[in-house]
């Protein structure tokens, strides 16, 4: 009689886990839904070494008690966000 | 024929929470009750045009109508000495829990703003032939839990058909105001040109959040949040508060549905259980009754675990000024 057994044993094929499966398929489904917002999104402490700090480092912020002063100006004629220009970019010159 | 005539309205929320039944629960309704009468008392004087009163949790609402525009002593001053007097006269009185909590100092020096405690969310503007208003208030959770519904409300169109569908708003989109509460800094940037640079900003919640929107074709203003730069007080950041917020729908600007369909998905928000100390689902809750004649709405309890973060959501149309309604949307 051949007594030998090579193969692992699927510890996790349960139905005491199916529960399990279904609720984490759930929270999956829930909090993907949240995109690249806290807390799906890790804190920005956690952010420090990949290259978001990198990206958001390009926009031009505008002191706030400034901005409250001439709010219709700022609005009409300002943007945070730099000129394709300002950007990184292969030079031509 | 009655002539339209556009008129320079301000619609102003001031909130605070001056005591809580138990715990940080609900508002005493005696302190709503108060609050609309001495509302009604400065209505008859002229100075508000239409006010109404309403609760979440613990935090209470004072919406009022005038014409004194932005930042008004006169306004600030009868909300400061509102929550001043109900404080002494009841809250203090039956010992309500955190008596007086959110009024900070003991002088009031024209603006409400900047650390007196109180929140602020105010907008002036041009009454449009039909002006359909949504009004907002939060417990247990941080300005920056509108973030992420009010990015999809103007930005998303699988959220609001109108960014596809309506001239007005696909024509230049919107302009979104964020401020830095850390730094004291103001980002402006345009969805949809710069959503990635929202995105990358109002991810971060508890930092970057979303004051103002406005309508880039004429910079029509489609909306404020009250929030206010944090005071760094012994090394903290503190000045964080339960958020209120105003939305104008319709006519180029998303209309009530769309504004209401991004509350239907409860996200995860900051702020519940002990300082804020926990995350939790934001969830859309009902009134528990509205009285017109009193012009009083009372709100949702705050029971399991103290929450969970609920929002309320109610409607009007304004009309000169006047506030027609409320409609409880959620
Ligand atoms: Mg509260």
């Amino acid at each position: 009689m051949m007594v030998t057994w090579r193969a692992p044993v699927d510890l996790f094929d349960d139905p005491a886990f199916d529960y399990s499966r279904q609720l984490a398929a759930q929270i999956t489904d829930y909090i993907r839904r949240m995109g690249p917002v806290m807390p799906h999104r890790l804190p920005p402490e956690e952010m420090e070494y990949t290259t978001l700090p990198q990206i958001l480092s390009k926009l031009k912020p505008i002191p706030v008690d400034e901005y409250e002063k001439n709010r219709l100006q700022y609005i009409q004629f300002v943007t945070s966000q730099t000129s394709g220009q300002e950007t990184t970019g292969p030079s031509h010159d | 024929m009655k002539q339209y005539l556009p008129m320079k309205v301000t619609v102003s929320i001031i909130k605070a929470d001056i005591g809580g039944l138990p715990g940080h629960a609900w508002v005493h309704p005696k302190i709503l009750e108060f609050a609309a009468e001495r509302l009604r008392e400065e209505q008859r004087s002229g100075l508000l045009i239409d006010y109404f009163v309403y609760n979440v949790g613990d935090d209470m609402s004072l919406l009022m109508t005038h014409t004194k525009g932005e930042n008004n002593p006169d306004i600030h001053g009868l909300a400061w000495s509102i929550f001043k007097e109900a404080t002494e006269n009841i809250a203090k009185k039956v010992k309500l829990y955190g008596a007086g909590q959110d009024l900070l100092k003991d002088t009031f020096s024209g603006n409400i703003r900047g650390g007196l405690g109180p929140q602020v969310a105010e907008m002036e503007f041009e009454e449009r032939p039909s002006e359909p208003l949504v009004v907002f208030a939060a417990d247990k959770t941080e300005p920056g839990a509108f973030n992420l519904p009010f990015y999809r409300i103007f930005a998303d169109p699988f959220n609001t058909a109108g960014l596809v569908i309506d001239p007005a708003m696909h024509q230049g989109g919107f302009r979104f105001e964020i401020l830095d509460v850390y730094e004291g800094k103001v980002y402006l940037l345009d969805a949809p040109e710069n959503s990635y640079d929202i995105l990358g900003l109002i991810g971060t919640p508890g930092r970057y959040i979303i004051r103002r929107i406005y309508r880039k074709s004429d910079l029509v203003q489609a909306s404020v949040t009250s929030v206010e730069r944090l005071n760094l007080i012994a090394g903290r950041y503190v000045g964080k508060d339960d958020p209120v917020a105003i939305v104008r729908a319709q006519h180029g600007l998303p209309a009530v549905g769309e504004v209401l369909e991004a509350f239907a998905y409860p996200h995860l928000v900051e702020g519940w259980m002990r300082g804020g100390s926990h995350v939790g689902p934001l969830m859309p809750a009902k009134m528990v009754s509205i009285d017109q004649e009193r012009k009083i709405a009372l709100g949702p309890k705050m029971t399991r675990f103290d929450g969970p973060p609920k929002v309320i959501a109610l409607g009007f149309q304004l009309h000169d000024g006047y506030l027609e309604g409320p409609r409880g949307l959620i």
